[in-house]
């Protein structure tokens, strides 16, 4: 070893004594205030997002009421402008925004995964080390049969290289993931351990990329998950 | 019920963590701010929070590479802020002019080396020769690629190497001797 390897090995070495326990707990105090932070927020940005929503049908509404009471051209035209103004709330991300919300999961943790929260009225109908399948209370079919159900499922690094280029970018906690939309709504991300989550949402969910992201963020993959092949 | 036992579970956990390797951190961390003690601190608790609120995602046995990788980001991304490299304002200037004293001391001087590398290279130096990590986890924590962590290793040793040999160190560890900040702050 140099010189120059030595000081640097040597270096602040009077930092090294173990930290006492109110700078433990210091840290695990700030870890919740972080946390408590987090979700305020997101309790904000979700409220905002209601009430855009609630704007955008009150603005659809005063729409109506001017095309009706208003338009010269009459109601053929008035109906033309319902259907193509821009105030029309049919598929806008805001209306999807009033979806079922989460609520904590206090069952039995599922193999393979942690869960801190699923949809209001939903339950954890099963898992293995594969995947994770969420329901509605009352849904007596096989965890495997997917339809309509929240599934979270693993694949390998070798399943899938890269994000895909056709959805809507979003963050999942540190991660950025995409929301695609073909069939249904599926959220992919790649976690620490390389492995690629995707997290199938049923449109009876009724939410937003956003809150599809949060959901995922909700969610761990451990290591007694095996990623799936195709 | 059980969700809160898990709760509780994973909390105790982190303590774990932060009690094994806070002190290495905070060392690290300290080298990578070149003695300011404050900034270290302010990194190392960057680093918990962001371990705190990721505890459950990230794997057991990749938790101290996780640290180190938050801990070199964060030092990298904190050097870029423009207010970061300002000097420090102060209420009332020093009556004195402050005299930087001679580096006797063998950290005094080593952290005045680093201070005179960039960001990323000192970054490097510290993982490879501090905290002893790999080249490919170097690699991964700086997000570059190994053939680059040799060359800045190499080259940040040698900026070092001529740094201190122009003022060798006392091998005696004399006194702490405090950064231009800190001595305006004993002088007031």
């Amino acid at each position: 070893m140099s010189d120059i390897e030595r000081l640097l090995a040597d270096a602040a070495r009077s930092t090294e004594a173990g930290p006492s326990a109110e700078t433990i707990e210091a840290d695990v105090q700030r870890g919740r205030a972080g946390l408590a932070r987090k979700r305020r927020t997101r309790l904000i940005a979700s409220s905002v997002g209601a009430t855009l929503a609630a704007g955008a049908l009150a603005g659809s509404a005063l729409v109506w009421t001017d095309a009706v009471d208003t338009d010269p051209a009459g109601p053929a035209d008035a109906g033309r402008d319902r259907v193509t103004g821009p105030a029309q709330p049919t598929d806008s991300p805001t209306r999807k925004s009033t979806g079922v919300s989460l609520v904590a999961w206090s069952g039995e943790q599922p193999e393979g995964f942690i869960v801190d929260k699923v949809p209001d009225g939903w339950f954890i109908q099963g898992s293995n080390e594969f995947s994770l399948t969420i329901a509605p209370n009352g849904d007596t079919t096989h965890p495997d049969n997917f339809m309509g159900k929240l599934v979270v499922t693993v694949y390998s690094k070798s399943e899938q290289k890269k994000l895909p280029d056709d959805g809507t970018p979003v963050q999942v906690g540190e991660w950025p993931g995409v929301v695609t939309h073909r069939d249904q709504a599926v959220l992919h991300y790649q976690d620490d351990n390389g492995n690629w989550v995707h997290i199938q949402a049923p449109a009876r969910l009724g939410w937003s990329d956003r809150q599809l992201a949060d959901f995922g963020e909700t969610v761990a993959v451990t290591d007694a998950a095996r990623p799936g092949i195709g | 019920m059980r969700w809160k036992r898990d709760s509780a579970a994973w909390e105790d956990e982190f303590r774990t963590f932060v009690a094994h390797s806070r002190s290495s951190l905070l060392r690290a961390a300290t080298l990578l701010s070149a003695g300011n003690s404050h900034r270290a601190e302010d990194l190392v608790q960057i680093v918990m929070l962001r371990m705190y609120l990721n505890w459950r995602r990230i794997r057991p046995g990749t938790r101290e590479q996780y640290a180190r990788k938050i801990l070199t980001n964060a030092h990298i991304d904190d050097r870029r802020r423009s207010h970061t490299r300002h000097e420090e304002a102060c209420a009332e200037p020093p009556d004195v002019a402050v005299v930087q004293p001679a580096p006797t001391d063998p950290d005094a001087a080593v952290f005045r080396a680093l201070a005179e590398l960039p960001p990323r290279m000192r970054a490097t130096v510290i993982l490879r020769h501090v905290l002893d990590v790999s080249v490919a986890d170097t690699a991964d924590a700086l997000g570059c690629s190994e053939g680059n962590v040799k060359s800045q290793t190499a080259h940040g040793l040698d900026r070092l190497r001529a740094a201190l040999s122009e003022s060798p160190p006392d091998e005696t560890r004399g006194p702490a001797v405090p950064t231009p900040t800190e001595a305006r702050r004993n002088h007031t």
